[in-house]
């Protein structure tokens, strides 16, 4: 009885090789690497509140460098082209495509940023149960937030390659508040990077849109005191506020899964200074009004979160 | 000649000696720009140089093409004129007070300003899309940020 135990829990381990490490958070580092290192692509959907879009995604690696290319495929038939950290986002209308520059893109499945590590100190890892999610076998896993200061994402991993595929943001009442998930995915289609370039239009005028600099020469007059645990400051910009010459500080916090933006900006005359808070979907909103000046948090995260971080606003 | 000018400028001419200078040195061709030299010297020389024209609209030209920050303002790198060390002093004066002025004109009264309860319709759509474009994992992403096209 004893041996047919232990072949047993053997059988279990060749079933599901995910499991079968020492370091259970070993699954979410192969989960990182991954939607990096692998050649894929994938149609999924993804929904927020009431919307929800289809996405196509194909990612490579060549060499060192990741190469992605996604499609919206409901709506405007938007594009971005992500080359390492260069990333590129054509909005096309029915008479111009609009070129913008992005910072950085975190799109499902490349959810993880950052180290794991710093991950760890503020989740909790819990495995469940095997799924079958776009035709292949995923193991479950749920990265439970340790404090009140961030969300739970639950993950459902591809058995036989660790990428993501499926994703549900839930909140303490386990509420889904966020989720993407592949209908359809296949991997090693693509042997070359003829597919990397964006869908030319030659009947549409092509506009770029270079609004957003960080070359503008401003001191940060303002500081955070009191930033929500784990969260640290991962981009900094400063941008022209629309039809006007004034300018907007726009910070972006991460603790490697959520963020929160932060933006302190003069309040335009004739309109009046909000505060207070906000929830709609995921998204939670909080306003304080300051020496003249609009601050308010935007984020992914519990009200807590970003009510904190506006109320440490200090200059 | 010129010395006469000179003297002309800083009020050490003799009274009889004006008419004459005067009348010679108008048809000269060089007169018009010798004349703004000496008066531009005695002027920086007394303190009291203020700039010409053509100085304060490329100042205000280059400050018009620069965002305004009302507060933690550093003067930018470099402006689209060319301009010698001397002229620091002034473009800096020029960009405080011009920072001052127009944020003055373009944002609230700080002492008269009531906020009001932020509701959803009239979230600024600005900064949610900002944060989307910055931070979303999701198709939300895909939102487009500030450009209109003019």
């Amino acid at each position: 009885m004893k041996y047919l135990s232990l072949v047993l829990f053997l059988l279990t381990l060749v079933k599901t090789p995910l499991l079968a490490d020492q370091n259970p958070w070993g699954i979410i580092e192969r989960c990182q690497k991954a939607s990096q290192n692998l050649n894929y692509k994938g149609i999924y959907i993804s929904q927020n509140g009431q919307e929800l879009k289809s996405v196509e995604i194909t990612h490579a690696l060549y060499g060192s460098e990741q190469f992605t290319r996604i499609n919206l495929l409901d709506g405007n038939a938007d594009e971005v082209l992500s080359h390492g950290k260069n990333v590129v986002i054509y909005h096309k209308h029915d008479n111009n495509v609009v070129i913008q520059k992005r910072e950085q893109q975190h799109l499902f499945p490349a959810i993880f940023r950052g180290e794991i590590a710093e991950i760890k100190k503020y989740y909790l890892l819990s495995f469940g149960i095997s799924e079958r999610v776009a035709g292949r076998m995923t193991q479950r896993v749920n990265l439970i937030p340790k404090d009140s200061f961030r969300y739970t994402y639950n993950l459902w991993l591809d058995q036989e390659t660790s990428l993501p595929l499926k994703m549900i943001i839930s909140n303490i009442d386990k509420e889904i508040l966020e989720q993407s998930a592949f209908n359809k995915i296949q991997f090693n289609t693509e042997k070359n990077l003829e597919w990397f370039t964006p869908t030319l239009d030659s009947s549409k005028k092509y506009l770029i849109d270079d609004s957003i600099t960080k070359e503008i020469n401003l001191n940060r007059f303002w500081v955070a005191t009191n930033i929500p645990p784990g969260f640290k400051e991962v981009n900094f910009m400063v941008s022209k506020m629309s039809d006007m010459n004034l300018v907007r500080n726009h910070s972006v916090y991460s603790d490697g899964l959520s963020y929160i933006s932060l933006f302190v900006q003069p309040v335009r005359k004739g309109q009046k200074p909000k505060v207070g808070d906000l929830s709609f979907n995921s998204t939670n909103v909080s306003a304080r009004y300051f020496k003249g000046y609009q601050i308010m948090a935007v984020g992914s995260v519990p009200i807590k979160a970003v009510r904190s971080l506006i109320d440490s606003v200090v200059f | 000649m010129t010395e006469k000018n000179s003297s002309l400028f800083d009020n050490e001419i003799k009274e009889e000696d004006i008419k004459s200078l005067i009348s010679s040195e108008i048809k000269k061709p060089n007169m018009r720009s010798q004349w703004f030299y000496y008066q531009t010297i005695r002027d920086v020389v007394r303190g009291e140089y203020c700039g010409s024209s053509n100085l304060s609209k490329n100042i205000m030209d280059a400050i018009d093409e620069e965002p305004t920050q009302m507060r933690g303002y550093s003067p930018a790198k470099e402006l689209a004129v060319n301009l010698n060390s001397y002229n620091w002093q002034l473009i800096l004066g020029f960009a405080v007070l011009f920072a001052i002025v127009f944020a003055g004109l373009n944002t609230q009264n700080k002492n008269t300003v009531t906020p009001v309860q932020l509701v959803y319709e009239e979230m600024p759509t600005d900064i949610m899309n900002a944060h989307f474009a910055n931070t979303s994992s999701t198709a939300n992403y895909f939102v487009q940020t500030t450009f209109t096209d003019n």
